[in-house]
């Protein structure tokens, strides 16, 4: 991105140059480390808060409550099962004795429930998993935001897959990206990630059931080794696979719950490689000047309409007036997507015409051989390079859809958003 | 390495980069104070995390510009508006390109700072704030069409 006005925003910027630092720096530094300090804030990222920082923070307060919870919660347990052996008389060796670390297990046989029969295959968590015939099956539609630095609590419930069983037991799964590379770089492990970003951020009903995840019994899904928690009328499992955390509940109120959630997590198949990584396109923005219409995630707001008309063969477009003439919507998610339209001149040959003053939308690809698609039900043309351009013509306009991105999924996700357009060159702007 | 280690390590970045990053952070929060406590901040956890941090310097200047981030934000809605560190001189002309700053977004302004004094390219500042080298030129563009309507504006004010 470089412009003209760039070194004017540069020269101003300058000025800070001029600014001494402070000299005491490091000598703040070393009296936060010699006094630890507690860290001030930082509950967009709180990986970044050490988890041994004593603080004074109500954020912290509470995550220290959670985990003074769990960690009462876990000796509760031995304190149970030492009884228990006690009152049987049976011989207690300290080799015996659970981990304060590992949750009781309590395995009931299932007593009475449906045979798992039926696959379903979930439309955007990435995996599959039987269930009984009547049931009532409710699939996800829309993306679990862990991409979206959303806390567990803030995350859409229609992100999860839901199966009523209507025998005192409902199974939920649901799954999101995650970067074990970035969780490594942080210096702390996926359990230390998952305590901090999914468990600890939820005021309502803490995952893991308020243990943390480090200390939770062990159970294996679909090869893959995860972990599980029980606390009354929950059981919760996460496992990760390929760079997806996968999460499974069953609420219950049942005896034998925790057989009747092995017996789901015995028919997962985990297929990562299937999961949608984009959300759902949803709300309807109408373009004032360019004659079509399409759907949008709103989470970041409305898109932000085109202000001037597009004219190609007089403007040549880059990054920086860009917005001016396309409508754009800045997702958020390494993915910005922009439309316009223009009439098409009379008598003019539309390949040749695009090739000439629309280009490089087309990637460099003349656009008579570029892949064919549809949009609203006109055949157009497509190519894909660093970015996805697509080009279609109805009622003498021409319609340039593109979408700039860093992502594997684009392909994808721009083929979901054009097959949410409605064009309506009757509408557009005439200058 | 050593607990010595890691702190000879994460002195030499401090010493050759604190100056740039202090100032990037001024011009992120218009707060000088402010400044000086998520630098401060940033490299107290960094050196409390010992080796466990490969690249520190990676480290602090993401970490710093989130800890910035939430100071600012907490400091907004505190009764402490404005908080300046008497003790360093700001220009006239600092002041009002600041206040201009100000009406950007926090990632435009993450962006601009960055960019023009932390002097990172459009990749590396999208890996430092966590996000693609596309929507940093985005936050770019959107923050220079802002600027570009202000500064005008002030220049015929």
């Amino acid at each position: 991105m470089r412009d003209d006005f760039d070194s004017v925003v540069a020269d101003r910027c300058s000025a800070v140059d001029d600014v001494p630092a402070p000299a005491d720096l490091w000598s703040r530094v070393q009296f936060k480390v010699l006094d630890r300090l507690p860290v001030q804030f930082i509950e967009e990222e709180p990986t970044m808060i050490d988890l041994d920082t004593p603080s004074h923070t109500d954020e912290h307060q509470k995550r220290t409550t959670r985990v003074l919870v769990g960690a009462l919660l876990a000796a509760a347990a031995v304190v149970a099962v030492a009884f228990v052996a006690i009152r049987n008389g049976d011989p207690v060796s300290p080799a015996d004795q659970p981990s304060p670390a590992v949750m009781v297990p309590v395995t009931v046989p299932v007593v009475d429930f449906p045979i798992l029969t039926t696959t379903f295959v979930s439309p955007r968590n990435g995996f599959s998993i039987k269930h009984p015939d009547r049931v009532t099956l409710t699939p996800a539609k829309q993306m679990w935001g862990l991409a979206w630095g959303r806390s567990f609590s803030e995350q859409p419930d229609d992100g999860f897959d839901v199966v009523e069983t209507g025998v005192a037991a409902v199974f939920k799964g649901v799954s999101g990206e995650i970067s074990e590379d970035a969780i490594a770089y942080e210096g702390i492990s996926i359990d230390e990630w998952f305590d901090e970003n999914i468990a600890a951020a939820d005021d309502m009903t803490p995952a893991g059931c308020g243990v943390p995840r480090g200390l939770q019994m062990e159970i294996t899904i679909d090869g893959r080794s995860g972990k599980i928690s029980e606390c009354p009328n929950l059981i919760e499992a996460t496992v990760v696979a390929d760079g997806r955390l996968y999460l499974f509940t069953l609420l219950h109120d049942r005896s034998d719950a925790r057989a009747v959630f092995e017996t789901f997590a015995a028919t997962i198949d985990l297929t990562p490689e299937t999961a949608v990584d984009f959300p759902a396109m949803t709300t309807t923005f109408v373009s004032p000047t360019h004659g079509y219409s399409f759907k949008y995630h709103d989470r970041d707001g409305a898109p932000a309409p085109a202000t001037e008309l597009w004219d190609p063969v007089n403007q040549q477009l880059d990054d920086t007036n860009l917005e001016s003439h396309f409508d754009a919507v800045e997702t958020g998610m390494s993915a910005y997507f922009v439309g316009a339209s223009t009439e098409i001149p009379d008598g003019v040959s539309i390949d040749e015409w695009v090739d000439e003053y629309v280009s490089p939308g087309g990637c460099g690809v003349p656009r008579s051989e570029q892949a064919e698609i549809t949009i609203d039900g006109q055949s157009g043309r497509i190519a894909e390079c660093s970015q996805i351009a697509a080009t279609v013509v109805s009622g003498g306009r021409l319609y340039l859809f593109d979408l700039r991105h860093e992502r594997s999924d684009a392909r994808a996700w721009f083929e979901a958003w054009v097959a949410t357009i409605d064009l309506t060159p009757e509408t557009a702007a005439v200058p | 390495m050593g607990a010595v280690g890691d702190q000879d390590r994460v002195e030499a970045v401090f010493r050759c980069v604190y100056r740039r990053l202090w100032r990037s952070l001024l011009l992120f929060t218009g707060d000088a104070e402010l400044a000086s406590d998520a630098v401060a901040e940033a490299f107290a956890q960094v050196l409390r995390r010992g080796d466990a941090v490969d690249d520190v310097e990676a480290w602090v200047w993401r970490s710093a510009f989130r800890i910035a981030g939430g100071l600012a934000a907490a400091r907004s809605s505190s009764t402490d508006l404005g908080a300046v560190d008497g003790s360093v001189p700001l220009t006239g002309s600092l002041v009002e390109f600041l206040g201009l700053l100000e009406d950007l977004s926090p990632q435009q302004r993450a962006c601009v700072a960055l960019r023009y004094v932390g002097e990172y390219t459009s990749p590396e500042i999208g890996e430092l704030l966590g996000t693609s080298a596309s929507t940093v030129r985005v936050h770019l563009n959107r923050a220079h069409a802002a600027l570009r309507k202000t500064i005008t504006e002030a220049d015929y004010a």
